[in-house]
């Protein structure tokens, strides 16, 4: 069988209803061609001709398209061929005729016999030159036929890539190149035309929009275009890389081409001219696309060198130990300048890698726009600081769990028309999904002027689903109950709806956002809604952190998360039963030892009075955590932890020391909860 | 062991874990490392002896019997076969804690049996898919997603 | 996961879509002409209609224009043979998203559908 290279990929139930259908539309065929052959030159002039020449085109239309979806060359070849004939019949410019019907009455002769044989897998027969070469003689006959691509294209390639004239007020020119080896390149012309055509101002484009005809496009494509807002060049730019066939963008920004006032006036006709090639030479390309993968390599070969830094700080140290403190000073000196080279190298990578959050929540209102639909319920939608900065791997990780954040918003937060009607409210409910910078974080938040959350319902079923029992219920502050909602396996919602209920929890949301190093917690206002906050890193590689000792390990601990840290035995602890507590500013503390909750990191200090305090503060409380040493200070490099060790709470990530040991980054949080649990546990037995 | 495997000789790394002879496809062994300066990871998987750096990845280090309390603490040296797991999920890397290892043959799979329950009770279940008799005695026969141990749910 | 309406009178070409789409996770219904293209588009609101062009009842190019004034944001890709050049141009005029040129290339439908649904 002659398959073209793609060869054949099918099943046997794909086999059945392949040759099932080429059947039916060759008994359909036949039908019609019979009717045609009897009818003789009349036909196609009765009531009901015009459909059955419909019913033979898309006969051939579909034999072909099936045919060539998996490689079969000589039915392709065939049902292509009367298909082109009955084009031509159906839209007038071949008049049917006996002959006609005879030659297709051939014609699908052979595609039965192709059929069978593709069927039983025996020999199929071959297709005669003279049929396929007959059937486009009489395609041809009325001497009428269009030739495909010639008459439009020609004159379109007139014109030449000059920019337009330009408005004072455009600031940004965008030139776009379609490719001519795409598919119907004059179509991809014709999407970028309008896709541009929602921003420009003015734009040129050859060909240009009216003059598009289906066909080729001899030299290529182009439009340029120029806008008045820059924050529309992203859009635009990201909109029409997504359009097949374009092989260029380029953007410029045209700062000089606004010329001041005075100037314009002084000399009028000369500064149109130069107008025209200041503006050539500013859209040369000032900026240029890079392959993620290509940036993210970068920002790897950087982190090595961040390591290696820090491994040289700690040669120097040794080097000093060793009496040799000329050599050193001198090599700290050197390595202090290549250490500031070092971050600013990665401060800019880290620059390019940012992206505004625009280009995620952009996807969001549609999607609103569709649950709004669905769910039968009346909410706004609104986005704010989507102008927001953030490194693309973190918008990357977030997608997903905002996706599930706003799903729940509309199916737990905003009530039905009617609930909220009673409630005092209007029947319309609002869901914002905003972000900010604040501080060293990254805040996205999705808020709903809902009913907020049911505490009642959320224990109630926490307690059904054996998370927790009632001993446990009794003791839960609203803390610990918000905090259910981000158990393994908890939902809120009874029966598993379309919306949100696909048997992903919040769990997986809190897990992706800790996976970046990020956190997320709820605010409830009852009766009034509820908030999702995620905070997240500015950056995903480096942390600035405090190394500590833990029973002879190197711990590494954000020193974002850090209060203070107090020498052990400069305090006097109090107790609260089993748990010591700490003095800290007016206030007493939870005192834990990381053996707390996980055996096998026994301390020094959990016996004496060495050690020191490391105060962690929390989102809405501090804790201290007692460690044996402090070693100082670093740039961490976070790496991450894999399966199967990547999901343990406290433990975000890990770092390499300059010693090339492995050393873990402790997370506040996560440390936080998993000590309550442990104590809440302790307190149950 | 599904049926076509059974009919293939394969080239075989062999190794002795507390006397016992154990053997894995050359093909998933990315290499041998010494391996010191393990670091414990509190709240991992019994399995889970650690954590190492393999030029700049971080890698877990298993051990075959993980609750056999053959301890490998912080600073021991020890030897290691770097695995690649490429399980449903994703592709993976363990180092795997051996004693010693013997040598690098090819075998006949198709002589691999399957273990008796007995034989699998002492081991990690899901790791050890067939058995391949030998003069010496038997080797057992390693699959490498089994040397993943499922994460464990913390604290509960 | 995203909801695809493939619409295409050929069976086999639902049956191809099919498998390619609910193999990568994508949720999948059928029509097999324009007008039933419409109704299953009002009862399922989904996500992407990938649409043929030639079909009996009504063919793809009504059923755009029907689809587009019924939901003037439906994001609908056209699939076409290549011939239909006329057709397709037409088609982006009156609002279709993106086409896809037949014969059938499974790494072609899948970068389409991504792009659009990303």
């Amino acid at each position: 069988m002659d398959w073209d290279d793609d060869g054949m990929d099918m099943g046997s139930e794909e086999m059945t209803t392949l040759v099932a259908e080429a059947e039916e539309e060759l008994d359909r065929a036949e039908g019609v061609l019979l009717q045609m052959e009897a009818a003789g030159g009349q036909f196609g002039r009765r009531d009901g001709d015009q459909a059955s020449l419909d019913t033979l085109f898309r006969s051939m239309h579909t034999l072909k398209g099936n045919a060539a979806s998996v490689g079969w060359v000589e039915m392709t070849r065939l049902a292509h061929a009367a298909e082109d004939l009955m084009q031509g019949v159906r839209d007038g410019m071949v008049t049917p005729s006996e002959e006609i019907a005879d030659v297709l009455l051939r014609a699908v002769d052979v595609m039965r016999e192709l059929t069978a044989a593709l069927g039983s897998g025996g020999q199929p027969p071959d297709v005669p030159e003279s049929l396929v070469a007959e059937i486009g003689r009489l395609s041809a006959s009325d001497g009428e036929v269009r030739c495909p691509g010639d008459s439009g294209s020609v004159d379109i390639l007139g014109y030449a890539p000059d920019p337009p004239e330009m408005n004072a007020d455009s600031i940004c020119e965008v030139r776009v190149r379609v490719s001519e080896e795409t598919d119907i390149p004059a179509v991809r012309a014709l999407q970028v035309i309008l896709a541009c055509e929602d921003y420009a101002r003015e734009m040129i484009s050859n060909p240009p929009k009216e003059g598009i005809d289906e066909g080729a496009l001899e030299d290529g494509g182009w439009v340029i275009c120029h806008l008045g807002d820059p924050s529309d060049v992203d859009h635009l730019e990201g909109i029409l890389w997504d359009i097949e066939g374009v092989v260029e963008v380029e953007r410029g920004r045209m700062e000089e081409s606004a010329p001041g006032p005075t100037a314009e006036t002084d000399d009028v006709p000369a500064e149109t001219e130069s107008a025209t090639s200041r503006s050539g030479r500013s859209t040369e390309s000032r900026q240029i696309r890079v392959d993620v993968a290509l940036m993210d390599r970068l920002m790897n070969q950087v982190v090595e060198m961040v390591i290696n830094r820090n491994r040289l700080s700690s040669l120097i140290d040794t080097l000093a130990d060793h009496g040799l403190s000329n050599l050193s000073e001198e090599m700290s000196a050197t390595v202090e300048q290549m250490a500031g080279i070092t971050t600013s190298l990665q401060e800019d990578i880290m620059q390019t890698r940012l992206v505004p959050l625009e280009n995620l929540f952009r996807r969001f209102p549609r999607m609103m726009r569709n649950l709004r639909k669905s769910s039968g319920k009346e909410f706004e939608f609104e986005v704010e600081g989507g102008d927001t900065e953030i490194d693309r791997s973190l918008m990357d990780a977030i997608g997903d769990p905002l996706i599930h954040i706003l799903r729940n918003a509309v199916d737990h937060g905003i009530e039905d028309p009617k609930t909220r009607e009673e409630a005092g409210k209007s029947p319309g409910g609002v869901i914002r999904l905003s972000a900010f910078r604040q501080e060293n974080h990254i805040i996205v938040e999705v808020s709903d002027d809902g009913g907020g959350l049911d505490f009642d319902a959320i224990t109630a079923r926490a307690r059904r689903q054996g998370i927790i029992d009632v001993d446990g219920e009794r003791r839960m502050s609203e803390e610990d109950v918000l905090d259910l909602l981000f158990s393994p396996g908890f939902s809120t919602s009874e029966e598993i709806t379309e919306i949100s209920g696909r048997g992903v929890g919040l769990d997986v949301v809190r897990r992706d956002v800790e996976e970046v190093n990020g956190t997320v917690v709820v605010d409830n206002r009852e009766g009034s809604g509820s908030t999702f906050r995620l905070s997240l890193p500015l950056t995903v590689t480096t942390v600035r952190s405090l190394l500590v000792d833990i029973g002879g390990q190197v711990y590494v601990i954000p020193l974002g998360s850090i209060r203070e840290t107090i020498r052990l035995e400069s305090v006097d602890l109090h107790r609260a039963g089993e748990t010591p507590m700490l003095p800290f500013r007016g206030d007493y503390i939870p005192l834990f030892r990381l053996e707390d909750f996980f055996s096998g990191c026994e301390g020094a200090s959990s016996s004496g009075r060495e050690g020191y305090i490391v105060v962690l503060s929390m989102d809405r409380r501090d804790y201290g955590l007692l460690v044996d040493d402090l070693l100082g200070e670093e740039e961490s490099v976070i790496k991450p932890l894999r399966r199967p060790i990547g999901n343990i709470p406290g433990i975000s990530s890990a770092t390499i020391r300059p010693d090339g040991r492995v050393a873990l980054i402790l997370d506040a949080n996560g440390l936080f909860k998993e000590m309550r649990r442990t104590a809440r546990r302790v307190i149950n037995e | 062991m599904d049926s076509s495997e059974r009919h293939a000789h394969h080239s075989m790394v062999t190794f002795l874990i507390d006397d016992q002879e154990y053997g894995i496809k050359t093909e998933c062994i990315r290499s041998i490392i010494p391996v010191g300066d393990l670091t414990f990871v509190p709240g991992a998987p019994s399995a889970v002896a650690g954590v190492i750096n393999l030029r700049g990845d971080i890698i877990p280090v298993v051990e075959l019997d993980g609750s056999g309390g053959r301890a490998y603490a912080y600073g021991d040296e020890g030897l290691a076969l770097v695995v690649e797991v490429s399980d449903e999920r994703e592709d993976l890397a363990v180092a795997l804690m051996v004693d010693e290892v013997t040598q690098v043959d090819r075998a006949d799979f198709s002589g691999i049996e399957d273990t008796d329950d007995l034989m699998v009770a002492r081991n990690r279940a899901e790791a050890v898919v067939g058995v391949l008799s030998r003069d010496a005695g038997p080797i057992l026969i390693l699959e490498p997603t089994g040397l993943v141990p499922e994460e464990e749910e913390v604290g509960s | 996961m995203s909801k695809i309406l493939v619409v295409d009178d050929a069976e086999f070409m639902r049956m191809r879509y099919r498998k390619l789409l609910a193999g990568e996770g994508y949720e999948v219904i059928e029509a097999a002409d324009g007008r039933e293209a419409i109704s299953v588009y009002e009862r399922e609101n989904p996500d992407l209609v990938l649409m043929d062009i030639t079909m009996p009842v009504m063919d793809g190019l009504e059923a755009l224009k029907e689809l587009k004034a019924l939901d003037s944001d439906a994001l609908i890709v056209m699939s076409s043979a290549l011939g239909q050049e006329r057709v397709v141009l037409s088609a982006i005029k009156d609002g279709a998203k993106d086409f896809l040129v037949k014969p059938f290339k499974p790494e072609n439908v899948l970068d389409t559908l991504k792009k659009h649904l990303a």
